[in-house]
């Protein structure tokens, strides 16, 4: 048997959007790891989005050594830091049968694997939003998930962890130690609170992806040109939003500041006159709201979070 | 697809006059008789007489030329690009640390495949301050995707900034005729210059696949080009290249049909038929090296040369085929890589050479070829415009016929003509 067949290799991958911290999540839990003596790497995947556009972050744990710079195809833990991608990106692409998937979200893990069809995987949900903004006053969910993760997979002590965390904030907090504690705080309770499910099934279910076979370098056009106009609104950009702008069309003015400064050609005109927001394409900027004549306050800024709670209530 | 090639009527000797041109002056005035669209160019130091000329050819109303003098080689190669974009003939022309400020836009010319024509004067790069004739600046561009076509004295350059023209057209690739600077630029030689009728009919009308003003068309070019698209797009070029040698061998095939010249193709042989032992060099030199083979010989001595014309695409076989049957191969190389392994046209023709080397594989019909293939040498020549003289030729060639009957090599590069 060879070395590498006698290794295990455990393969993490973080979905979360630019901007919540999954880059820095995944760096921590490697630099935990190394603390504990194991063999850790940790990786962002880039593209050209900005904040609030999807993106994965990884992680390799093993006892012993790698060499590998491949990207993470199989991953044995799926962390998901943004429930909202539950429904516009597989996910679970590749996960392993039995493999984890944590989820930040206030369900519970039964409710959670029933309503997004997880059922050959062990499903760990926590409130890592409301842990973070409890306990730190804003959504940084990638702490209290950090603490979840070291709960439920045992691959990491929850207080290699603190303190590494302890140590990573001592130079920057120095003065102010209640941050510190607000974190270690936030770990504690997603290692607490987290709830999880066995696998229900052995088999991985087929899910349908909408894929575009891409093209071999014979078929596509010569220099890498685009041969047809308008293309990017075939983009839906739509899914990077973490506010949505709600629109009034009783207070709203028709003064089109909101038209004229959208950058993403996102308000609908009829007739020339504002009726609504293309939410395929608004990616949340919010700068429509804030051109928005206080007087009229036609547009309001809502977080997609909060929406979404408002649906479940209901 | 490659065309078919075009059977065009021949010009007559009567039409074509004789005059003496500097290699600056020559490619002005195929500059004048193409005529292109837009010429964007730096005309300041360490520009050449190219587009000095050309500018006067632009204020007397010769041409028909958007001429645009920009504020460095990086703007003028970035002009040339918005302009074949958009679906214009257009050209430039610059030297030494000119084309090194361009470097980042050859790249993108190549990689949106804009046939651009550049007339490129090869000089040596600072440091320290020189301005004289070396090919470090284009060897610095051989791996930018530009077809890369090196004219031995001013009439290959006239006649081959015409041909590239015609070049770049059809393979969708930017092309780059070189002549050595101050030894052919500004040196006079007879060149027999074709009429203008002539050549505007030869290079034809352009009619670009795609460009940004076909309005009816839409098209985008140049978009971002991640992982999943990025390495299909290189592929398609270097395919291109590969195409490109068939085109380029088609167009000195139409171009000699038309203008009743030699055939213009890879490469250019000197008594190769029997040599024992061969020079291959680019550029001036090729005639230097001509005129030691020709008193040689009458020696007796059996030695033979390949002048090199096209350095990109590489004419792999085609030179392997030429050189597979000689003893022992003398490479000239006018700029160092630095590697600590020779020049940039030694590795490359040692690479092509590696399977005879190896296998012998490319054997030829009629020559006998020994164990191990032939041993190849590198010449580090003429830096910063060291003169290459019959006598430093000689020297290379009595050495190769030494290691042709056993002489071991041990290193296989070195500089000549350098105080040691």
């Amino acid at each position: 048997m060879s070395a590498n067949a006698q290794r295990t290799l455990i393969e993490v991958r973080w979905h979360a959007r630019a901007g919540q911290g999954a880059k820095t999540a995944a760096n921590i839990l490697a630099q935990a790891a190394l603390r504990e003596g194991k063999y850790a790497q940790s990786f962002p995947e880039f593209g050209p989005e900005r904040r609030g556009a999807p993106m994965q972050a990884f992680n390799r744990l093993s006892d012993q050594p790698f060499y590998m710079h491949s990207s993470i195809t199989e991953p044995d833990i799926v962390i998901v830091v943004d429930p909202h991608l539950m429904d516009t990106i597989p996910v679970t692409e590749g996960l392993k049968p039995n493999g984890w998937i944590i989820i930040n979200t206030p369900l519970p893990p039964e409710e959670a694997q029933e309503r997004w069809e997880l059922k050959p995987y062990r499903v760990a949900t926590v409130d890592a939003s409301g842990i973070a903004r409890e306990t730190l006053r804003q959504d940084i969910p990638n702490v209290p998930l950090l603490g979840a993760f070291a709960r439920v997979t045992g691959l990491i002590s929850l207080e290699t962890l603190q303190k590494d965390t302890a140590q990573r904030l001592e130079k920057r907090y120095r003065d102010r130690p209640q941050v510190i504690e607000a974190n270690l705080k936030a770990l504690e309770r997603g290692y607490n609170e987290v709830k999880w499910v066995e696998a229900k099934t052995a088999e991985l279910v087929a899910r349908e992806t909408a894929r575009i076979e891409a093209k071999g370098w014979r078929e596509l056009p010569i220099g890498g040109i685009i041969p047809e106009p308008g293309t990017s609104a075939m983009y839906r950009t739509g899914s990077w939003r973490l506010e949505r702008p709600i629109f009034d069309p009783q207070k709203c003015v028709q003064c089109l500041m909101c038209w004229l400064v959208c950058p993403d050609a996102a308000i609908i005109l009829e007739n020339g006159k504002v009726v609504g927001i293309d939410y395929d394409h608004c990616k949340g900027c919010g700068l429509c709201s804030l051109q928005c004549p206080p007087k009229a306050k036609a547009l309001t800024m809502v977080l997609e979070a909060e929406l979404e709670e408002v649906k479940a209530s209901r | 697809m490659v065309e078919v090639v075009k059977t065009l009527p021949r010009v007559t000797e009567e039409q074509k006059r004789l005059v003496a041109l500097s290699g600056n002056e020559a490619q002005a005035e195929a500059m004048r008789q193409i005529n292109p669209d837009v010429v964007a160019a730096y005309p300041i130091t360490p520009q050449t007489e190219i587009v000095m000329q050309f500018a006067q050819f632009v204020a007397d109303g010769k041409v028909d030329t958007e001429y645009i003098p920009v504020e460095s080689e990086h703007s003028a190669m970035s002009a040339c690009i918005g302009a074949a974009a958009a679906g214009a003939r257009a050209m430039t022309a610059t030297s030494s640390q000119g084309l090194a400020l361009m470097w980042e836009l050859l790249y993108i010319a190549s990689g949106l495949r804009l046939p651009i024509v550049m007339a490129v004067v090869a000089r040596s790069l600072s440091a320290n301050l020189n301005i004289h004739c070396d090919h470090s600046d284009v060897m610095g561009a051989r791996d930018s995707g530009w077809i890369q076509i090196f004219a031995e004295d001013p009439q290959e350059a006239y006649d081959s900034l015409i041909q590239a023209v015609v070049i770049a057209e059809r393979a969708r690739l930017p092309v780059m005729v070189i002549t050595d600077g101050f030894i052919i630029s500004h040196a006079v030689h007879p060149v027999t210059v074709y009429p203008d009728e002539a050549v505007r009919e030869f290079i034809g009308e352009y009619e670009p696949e795609v460009s940004l003003l076909k309005v009816e068309t839409p098209v985008t070019m140049g978009p971002v080009d991640l992982p999943d698209y990025y390495m299909e797009h290189k592929r398609q070029q270097t395919e291109a290249m590969k195409q490109a040698k068939q085109i380029i061998l088609q167009v000195g095939e139409e171009f000699a049909n038309f203008f009743g010249t030699k055939v213009y193709g890879f490469m250019e042989l000197e008594s190769m038929d029997d040599a024992e032992v061969a020079v291959i060099s680019l550029g001036s030199s090729c005639g230097t090296v001509r005129e030691v083979v020709r008193e040689l010989r009458a020696q007796g001595l059996k030695v033979g040369a390949v002048k090199l014309r096209v350095f990109r695409p590489f004419p792999r076989d085609e030179l392997v085929r030429v050189l597979a049957g000689v003893q022992a191969i003398g490479v000239l190389d006018r700029a160092d890589s630095f590697s600590t392994m020779g020049g940039p046209l030694f590795t490359e023709v040692k690479s092509a050479l590696y399977d005879v080397l190896v296998t012998q594989r490319h054997t030829t019909a009629t020559q006998f070829i020994p164990l191990g293939g032939p041993k190849v040498v590198n010449y580090i020549y003429g830096l910063g415009g060291r003169d290459l003289t019959n006598e430093h030729v000689e020297e290379v060639f009595r050495e190769l016929l030494d290691i042709a009957a056993g002489k071991p090599v041990e290193e296989t590069w070195r500089y000549l003509g350098v105080r040691e």
